[in-house]
């Protein structure tokens, strides 16, 4: 009942917030205004025992009893001070983000920065949505990069939403915190399907077929390693030279397009396909391959390399939403 | 809050706890460890051993089980030591015994969060024993250490080093200070108690008794515990006019002199004469139901009552320091009527003890009957026989120890001399009784104040004579006048009493009236601050006492401003930072190198990360080099010039060089 009812006044608190305080763009340095307090379980805890401590110093007209109970609560009341002046002024500003597979945990870069001249221990952030949170401390005039975690479970955009910060320093009695709503998001791609059918073979007419040879012949340059490649492309000598593994490039005569086509897949449901799309599309550019992407409604043009990778998860992770937040994905 | 800590540094953090919840306990519980039985506190040592090792080397913590035997027994063992699990003392020990209990299972914060406030308990209690000057000045440390584990406690992870957070506990505990002071002044007191006082049984209180046996005085003379303080309104009576009644004793069992039945309705008539004599009393706890009054006490304090032997009662033993103010008549008679239940009450001896002492009377009976010769005839012989006033009056076995005393040994201190004295005339048909109490007293020059030790405790007697009603008679004066006229430490040899070091040698006895007049305005000030200080603090500033709205709007004005004052501290420590135009010019430097693709990591210094971008980009080195060494000069050491830096990070631009 009390965590129900602790929820309620919870929601009813974050909307309320939210109504005051508006959208905080890309930076926002906290103000006075929007540092809430409250006292923890411990601080309730401490309250309960300065009224027994008051209680018993009156019953036994003790003097240093209450001197110890007066300056306990004015301690008290002084944590309380210093915890609300351990956020106020702190600035969040909106770092990078990667884009994940649904299932990863997404890693929202945010740069934390303390203007001020004393150090600000004991900082918790976390995501609303998230069930994990991130510790922090910063000294005088320091910046700070954290990342704050929030797993996926869907494809499509994952909006990072309420971030609260919040601290117990210095005393643990009072949690001081904010709630941020900063615009920052991140593409979720569909989860990569584990296992399902081969890469399609070559469609007719699109190239040489030689199923054998994919693009082998014709050295056409030299990119940096990408996760799979084969190291029977890699540039050794000039690798060592470079300090970095470069991986040769090669413009077959004889290159194929493969159709990664949503057609191909009948017999599963609409995010399976999706799934298997996925995969297909790590695979074919782990191989290398020319690919196009089809999708009821929708095709991606054939092509290779990082570029085409993101236009077709990005393709695949959007499918089916709604056009308007589409627009916005580029 | 779910903070994914790995398994190591969830040991490290629970050793960070647990060494600072066991030196906040040390802290609260040392000064307990003079009263609390030898077995709660070696229970205690044992577990807080255990828990380290537990801890350290991986030692099994307590199963269940062990927990709840512990438990019973610790409850057991409070029964037996004190007969009660309730008051100030069992309460301590349960609690300290509950800090163990706890230090069994504890794990999570909120287990050491408990542990803590047991601390600040026990600590408190502390307070019920003693609440004198040294053991505050200890617990000004002993609460700073307290605060600091707390801090550590709530936060282990912030790795601050001891001296770091003992210096942030600081800067909590010193703008509580004003703030404290201002609720004690002002925060309301209501007269107490709110429910029953426990009365401490080993608290150590050194004091009269409510009966009188030999060696009781003798002992309590050996102390020079500080019994009570005089200030006296008009000019003080002479040395030996100062008797401060405490207790009257009518019932003597062959050994001990005991209070007796009393009757606290029925008043004797009572003559004053000569001029009143006002004074302020600061009572030290006496563990008794009775406040102490010079001889013989007319107008009393509000809480007080006076008994038919006038005696100063009270309803609740004095168990805090009190404050009251008396007025007496050195100069009196009363009970010249007396009633017969009352001379029989004070007739009454054992029967068949001391025949020798009995036979004397007769002696003297045979030359007068009259009451005052006979009381004469026993002063003359206390006189003249080779008596002595010693504190070390040697061993009085046996049945007929009045015997012993007057006939053999001869030696004895005030109690002695009185009870030998109240024999003899209740032998002698004239109703007598003991009365104990103090003697005399000593003025500190430094305040004025009279202070009467426990060495000046005495014991004298009362005779019931026709016309005059009950006379006071001293004894032991008539063995040595010196006792009365200049006091007991005159009177004894020497190296008998304890503040014998303090007449030796001058200075020291300077040194002790000054300690003393510091405690005594410890006393009057701050121990003795309750209702009646309080009144009239209020009234000196204005307020008006009772009024508790005007009371509440000014304590919330004041505290509110303390509040607002600390705020404009937080707001002063949180300033803009110095080097702030710096690090913007440093953060736009490494946002330009980011573009060009080469990002600082969170983990690198500047100089790790200019180390690194000029490996990759050899070109940039010596724009790098130049922006990174004036950053830190401007950082760190504060110097150089923050223009050219700035125009330095302005027109770099890795992209065109």
């Amino acid at each position: 009942m009390f965590a129900s009812l602790r929820a309620t006044l919870l929601r009813k608190a974050r909307l309320w917030a939210w109504r005051r305080q508006g959208p905080d763009g890309q930076q926002i340095t906290l103000a006075r205004r929007r540092v809430y307090i409250l006292p923890t379980r411990q601080g309730l805890l401490y309250g309960l025992t300065l009224f027994v401590m008051l209680l018993g110093s009156m019953n036994y007209s003790n003097s240093m009893g209450f001197m110890l109970t007066f300056l306990l609560a004015a301690l008290g009341l002084i944590a309380m001070h210093a915890c609300h002046a351990n956020l106020n002024g702190l600035t969040l500003a909106v770092g990078k983000v990667d884009a994940v597979f649904a299932g990863e945990v997404a890693r929202f870069h945010i740069r934390l920065f303390n203007a001020g001249r004393t150090h600000r221990p004991g900082l918790v952030i976390g995501a609303e949505a998230g069930d994990a949170t991130v510790n922090g401390d910063l000294d005088a005039g320091e910046h700070g990069d954290i990342r704050v975690p929030l797993p996926t479970r869907r494809r499509g955009w994952l909006v990072l939403g309420r971030l609260s910060v919040e601290t117990t320093y210095p005393l643990g009695l009072f949690r001081a915190w904010s709630w941020v709503h900063m615009e920052m998001r991140t593409l979720v791609y569909p989860a990569p399907a584990a296992y399902g059918p081969p890469l399609p073979q070559p469609a007719e007419g699109y190239g040489s077929g030689r199923p054998n040879d994919q693009g082998d012949e014709d050295f056409s340059g030299l990119r940096s390693y990408r996760a799979g490649d084969s190291p029977r492309h890699i540039a050794w000598k000039v690798s060592a030279r470079e300090q970095m593994l470069l991986t040769k490039q090669f413009t077959g005569s004889g290159e194929q397009t493969r159709w990664l086509d949503a057609n191909l897949l009948p017999q599963f449901n609409p995010e399976q396909r999706l799934s298997i799309l996925c995969r297909w599309v790590l695979d074919a550019h782990a191989q290398n391959l020319h690919y196009g992407l089809r999708l009821p409604g929708e095709s991606i043009a054939p092509g290779s390399g990082d570029a085409q990778r993101e236009r077709c998860l990005q393709a695949l992770a959007l499918f089916g939403t709604d056009p308007s937040s589409r627009d916005t994905a580029t | 809050m779910n903070a994914i800590v790995l398994p190591t540094l969830d040991i490290r953090l629970e050793r960070i706890r647990l060494n600072w919840v066991l030196a906040a306990l040390a802290a609260m519980l040392l000064p307990h460890l003079l009263y609390l039985p030898v077995w709660v506190t070696a229970a205690t040592v044992v577990i807080s051993g255990w828990r380290l090792a537990a801890a350290y080397r991986g030692w099994p913590l307590f199963s269940r089980g062990a927990r709840i035997v512990f438990a019973l027994f610790a409850f057991l063992g409070v029964f037996i030591s004190y007969h009660t699990l309730n008051g100030p003392d069992a309460g301590t020990a349960l609690l300290t015994l509950l800090a163990a209990l706890k230090l069994m299972e504890a794990r999570s914060l909120r287990d050491y969060f408990l542990l803590l406030v047991i601390a600040l308990f026990i600590g408190i209690a502390n307070f019920l024993h003693d609440q004198s000057i040294p053991l505050a000045l200890y617990m000004i440390p002993a609460l700073w250490l307290t605060i600091t584990a707390q801090l550590n406690i709530a936060h282990p992870d912030t790795g601050q080093s001891f001296s770091l957070s003992a210096r942030t506990a600081a800067r909590l505990l010193l703008p509580a200070l004003p703030i404290a002071a201002v609720l004690f002044l002002l925060f309301p007191r209501v007269p107490g108690p709110l429910w029953g006082i426990g009365l401490p049984q080993q608290s150590g209180v050194t004091g009269l008794s409510t009966s009188m046996s030999p060696d009781s005085l003798s002992q309590l003379a050996q102390s020079d515990a500080v019994a009570f303080r005089v200030r006296f309104t008009g000019t003080p009576p002479p040395l030996s006019k100062l008797y401060w009644r405490a207790l009257v004793l009518h019932d003597y069992d062959g050994t001990t002199w005991h209070l007796g039945e009393s009757s606290w309705v029925l008043h004797q008539q009572l003559e004053t004469r000569g001029t009143p004599i006002t004074y302020d009393i600061t009572l030290e706890p006496n563990n008794l139901r009775v406040l102490y009054a010079l001889d013989l006490p007319v107008r009393i304090p509000d809480d007080a009552f006076l008994s038919t032997d006038f005696e100063l009662g009270t309803h609740q033993p004095v168990t805090e320091l009190k404050l009251y103010k008396v007025t007496s008549y050195t100069d009196y008679s009363y009970g010249i009527g007396l009633p017969a239940w009352r001379r029989q009450r004070d007739l009454k001896l054992p029967d068949g003890i001391d025949p020798r002492a009995r036979a004397l009377v007769k002696q003297w009976q045979s030359a007068s009957t009259d009451a005052a010769q006979i009381v004469d005839d026993a002063l003359t012989m206390f006189h003249e026989q080779p008596f002595r006033y010693t504190l070390q009056p040697g061993a009085i076995t046996g049945d007929n120890r009045i015997d012993q005393f007057l006939f053999d040994t001869r030696r004895g201190f005030c109690e002695h001399y009185a009870s030998a004295f109240v024999f003899l005339m209740r032998a002698a048909g004239i109703p007598a009784h003991v009365v104990v109490g103090y003697q005399g007293g000593t003025q500190n020059p430094l305040d004025g104040y009279y202070v009467i030790r426990q060495e000046d405790a005495h014991a004298w007697a009362e005779v019931w004579l026709p016309q005059r009603g009950w006379v006071r008679i001293d004894p032991t004066a008539a063995v040595d006048p010196a006792r009365v006229d200049r006091g007991v430490s005159q009177a004894l040899p020497a190296n008998e009493l304890p503040g014998y070091i303090f007449r030796r040698h001058p200075w020291l006895n300077n040194i002790r009236n000054t300690w003393d007049a510091v405690d005594n305005g410890w006393n009057q000030w701050v121990l003795a601050y309750g209702p009646e200080l309080q009144e009239r603090f209020f009234t000196r500033i204005g307020l008006h006492y009772g009024d508790w709205g005007e009371l509440a709007l000014v304590l919330l004005l004041l505290v509110g401003a303390l509040l607002a004052g600390f705020s404009l501290l937080l707001w002063w420590r949180h300033r803009p930072h110095p080097g702030l135009p710096v690090i913007r010019a440093y953060a736009r430097f490494c946002r330009k190198l980011a573009k060009y693709g080469s990002p600082r990591a969170a983990h690198e210094g500047p100089l790790d990360y200019a180390q690194r971008i000029k490996q990759r980009h050899p070109e940039l080195a010596t724009q790098i080099d130049a922006i990174t060494s004036m950053y830190i000069q401007l950082r760190y050491a504060e110097m150089g010039d923050l223009k050219k830096f700035i125009a330095l990070v302005r027109d770099f631009h890795p992209h065109s060089s």
